[in-house]
């Protein structure tokens, strides 16, 4: 099994998770740290301040994680086909895989 | 480039119409005086119902200013202030010139504009890291190709030309634009803006985003939306106009006293403002609908 971040609808947010990633306001400021479990008082303030989607840890099969990463691989070396040569874009691929295999799902509900 | 360029450019780009009058009040009143009366903001938007709703349509999102919808013109001005509502202007007046939901046959308008919102997105994170203006960076991200799509709406057989080239050559998109017409997107948006007066720094940002190392890219918002725009592409949201992603400025991350570590960070809180930015570029390339 594989973790992934998956950002839900704050309406559809289920209480007594925990925050996959700090939540942070416009300033730049935490709102709500990283492992805060979530309850009604939190899901109002962070309402509150404009927040629509909270980050929250999903377990995704090996398989399917495997195939996505294929598929994002396949995909990220076209679009960086220029650049092969170049050790800092190939760095950066590789950071946007990661990244992008890490946090980048958006759901209704958990 | 050559002024005889230059001037045969200008001379092609009058058909590109002015931002509505109400719109260039706002930003030359708001730039000549940043502690201009918010009530006289508000009165200059009003005569503007269009822009007014679009305004207020952006003012309501936290990546240009507010954490919550605002009701009234005055309200926006009052809230926001001069320097503020000016980004807010120039971003609401731009995205209303341009249809952005009409049918092109030749390119994705609307994906065109979710990259400009994710590089904006972007752009807003990384000034908040850099310590920079984080709402003047969201809208010169939101703004940074408007040449393009000057390209795309007035002139059809030129951009089809690019499009092509880019295709036969597989090239980067600015490349086709160089290899058609002898200049990019950035020179033709750089025109346009000064001609209508938007900010400075915006301005700038269209200019060299792509060219972030030279002496005239002094401000910093100029080489975050370079960086953001690299960061946009390889996200992959959108359709910048390729499928390709320009070399990244080493020496620009660095000005900007950034590192690969601070960058992923940046990815990661980014995330959120994606997603804001997102529903505030769906919302804005609505037709506006006057009441009455």
């Amino acid at each position: 099994m594989v973790t992934r971040v998956n950002y839900i609808a704050i309406d559809n947010v289920a209480e007594g998770k925990e925050l996959a990633h700090d939540i942070r306001g416009v300033g730049g400021e935490i709102l709500a740290p990283k492992g805060r479990k979530i309850d009604m008082s939190l899901i109002q303030g962070l309402r509150n301040r404009g927040v629509n989607h909270i980050p929250l840890q999903q377990i995704v099969p090996e398989a399917q994680a495997m195939a996505d990463r294929a598929r994002l691989e396949a995909s990220l070396d076209h679009v960086f086909r220029h650049w092969r040569m170049s050790p800092a874009m190939r760095h950066l691929r590789s950071m946007l895989v990661e990244h992008r295999l890490s946090a980048h799902q958006f759901g209704e509900c958990c | 480039m050559s002024s005889t360029v230059l001037r045969d450019l200008d001379q092609g780009l009058k058909v590109v119409p002015p931002l509505s009058s109400s719109a260039a009040r706002l930003l030359s009143t708001s730039e000549a005086a940043a502690e201009a009366d918010g009530d006289a903001l508000a009165m200059m938007l009003e005569k503007d119902p269009e822009l007014a709703i679009r305004v207020l349509g952006m003012a309501g999102t936290s990546l240009l200013g507010l954490h919550t919808p605002v009701a009234s013109p005055r309200e926006a001005c009052l809230a926001l202030g001069a320097a503020r509502l000016r980004n807010v202007v120039a971003a609401a007046a731009v995205i209303g010139q341009f249809p952005g939901d009409a049918d092109s046959p030749r390119f994705d308008r609307h994906g065109f504009w979710e990259h400009c919102a994710a590089t904006g997105a972007l752009a807003y994170t990384l000034a908040l890291e850099a310590n920079e203006d984080a709402e003047l960076a969201f809208a010169a991200g939101l703004l940074h190709d408007v040449g393009r799509i000057v390209l795309d709406v007035y002139f059809p057989r030129t951009f089809l030309a690019i499009l092509r080239y880019r295709d036969r050559h597989d090239v980067w998109i600015r490349d086709a634009e160089a290899g058609v017409m002898g200049f990019d997107h950035c020179l033709v948006g750089e025109r346009v803006a000064r001609r209508w007066k938007l900010p400075e720094p915006i301005v700038q940002a269209i200019a060299w985003h792509h060219q972030p190392q030279r002496p005239e890219a002094s401000h910093p918002v100029t080489g975050i939306v370079h960086v953001a725009d690299v960061l946009a592409r390889g996200l992959q949201v959108g359709n910048p106009g390729d499928d390709a992603i320009p070399m990244l400025c080493e020496q620009t991350l660095t000005r900007l006293n950034m590192d690969w570590n601070v960058l992923q960070r940046c990815l990661e809180q980014a995330e959120l403002y994606l997603v804001e930015a997102r529903a505030m570029i769906h919302r804005s390339l609505q037709p506006v609908t006057l009441a009455g």
